[in-house]
């Protein structure tokens, strides 16, 4: 059976699909990646990313088996607000810190979540498509 | 016996303007250039200036190279008063000049380190070469070859008191 059919048959409540290469999951996401690597022997999260796509906000987790050696890529929909999977994977706290500071995306769960790389002051969260900043007049 | 004529403020300029010691301070790719000059091939040390100093209190000479974003704005202001007087400050880059690449579209850069620290040389060009750096600092020796001993309470007053601008771009 391939992942996402073991995935589907434990999760039934869960719309997973596998689209490119990578699985989509509509919810659940930490209680995915806990099964992930404790069953599944996917224990190691190489990274976490995110993409505005104005509707919606696109999560990334990508993981690897080091004794299957195999990699999964696991992607959901979120738009303010998500599960954090710090408990499962604790190398995510940088990542959804990240995040939340370049999405604005609150991962309830992640305890001391702050602003990684832009000052604490900062109004806003930048690499948003809906976000507005003062722009130099360019030089003709 | 041969007797030597000058003024104490001809000799203390020339003692200050063949001994400007760096501040190692570079926070991108002109940092780069900065090592390349202080290596044997364009070798800084012909002009006094090859003791890079890691802490601000022995450093005369500011050399900032690279890329300052808003949240390294206070750091640069802090080292910069950390430095003793007399101090001088070359922009080396176009980043630190004017923004660079990044001053039409970016949220992050501060368009011009002058709105933090007074600068005396500003030097474009991006990355600049290290014949660049080192004419940059024959103009500083220049400059200080030029000061006159009297305006020396005005000068700390002025660098003490520089306001920095920075934050109003982002509000």
């Amino acid at each position: 059976m391939s992942i996402p059919e073991i995935l589907q048959n434990k999760f039934l409540n869960t719309k997973i699909l596998e689209e490119k290469g990578k699985i989509f999951v509509e919810n659940n996401i930490k209680e995915i990646l806990s099964h992930l690597k404790t069953d599944l022997g996917f224990d190691m999260l190489l990274s976490l990313y995110a993409t505005d796509y104005r509707d919606f906000i696109e999560l990334n987790y990508c993981l690897y088996s080091p004794v299957k050696q195999e990699y999964v890529t696991i992607i959901t929909h979120v738009t303010s607000n998500t599960d954090s999977v710090t408990e499962v994977f604790k190398s995510a706290y940088f990542d959804e810190c990240e995040i939340y500071d370049m999405f604005g995306v609150n991962f309830t769960g992640n305890n001391n979540l702050k602003r990684l790389l832009m000052p604490d002051y900062w109004k806003g969260h930048p690499l948003l498509k809906s976000y507005e900043y003062k722009k130099e007049a360019v030089y003709e | 016996m041969t007797i030597i004529l000058t003024t104490v403020e001809k000799v203390i300029n020339w003692g200050r303007a063949n001994s400007l010691w760096p501040l190692t301070f570079g926070t991108s790719c002109c940092s780069i250039e900065m090592m390349q000059t202080t290596a044997s091939d364009f070798d800084i040390a012909r002009f006094g200036s090859e003791v890079y100093r890691n802490s601000p209190r022995q450093a005369d000479l500011l050399i900032c190279a690279g890329t300052i974003t808003y949240k390294m704005a206070p750091v640069l202001r802090k080292i910069y008063d950390q430095m003793a007087e007399p101090k001088y400050v070359i922009a080396m880059g176009a980043c630190t000049c004017s923004g660079g690449m990044f001053a039409p579209d970016s949220y992050s850069v501060v368009k011009g380190i002058d709105k933090i620290i007074p600068v005396d040389i500003f030097l474009p060009m991006c990355p600049p070469r290290p014949e660049a750096l080192l004419d940059a600092l024959i103009k500083l020796q220049n400059k200080v070859k030029a000061e006159k001993f009297a305006d020396r309470k005005n000068r700390m007053k002025y660098h003490s008191e520089y306001p920095m601008t920075y934050m109003e771009d982002i509000k």
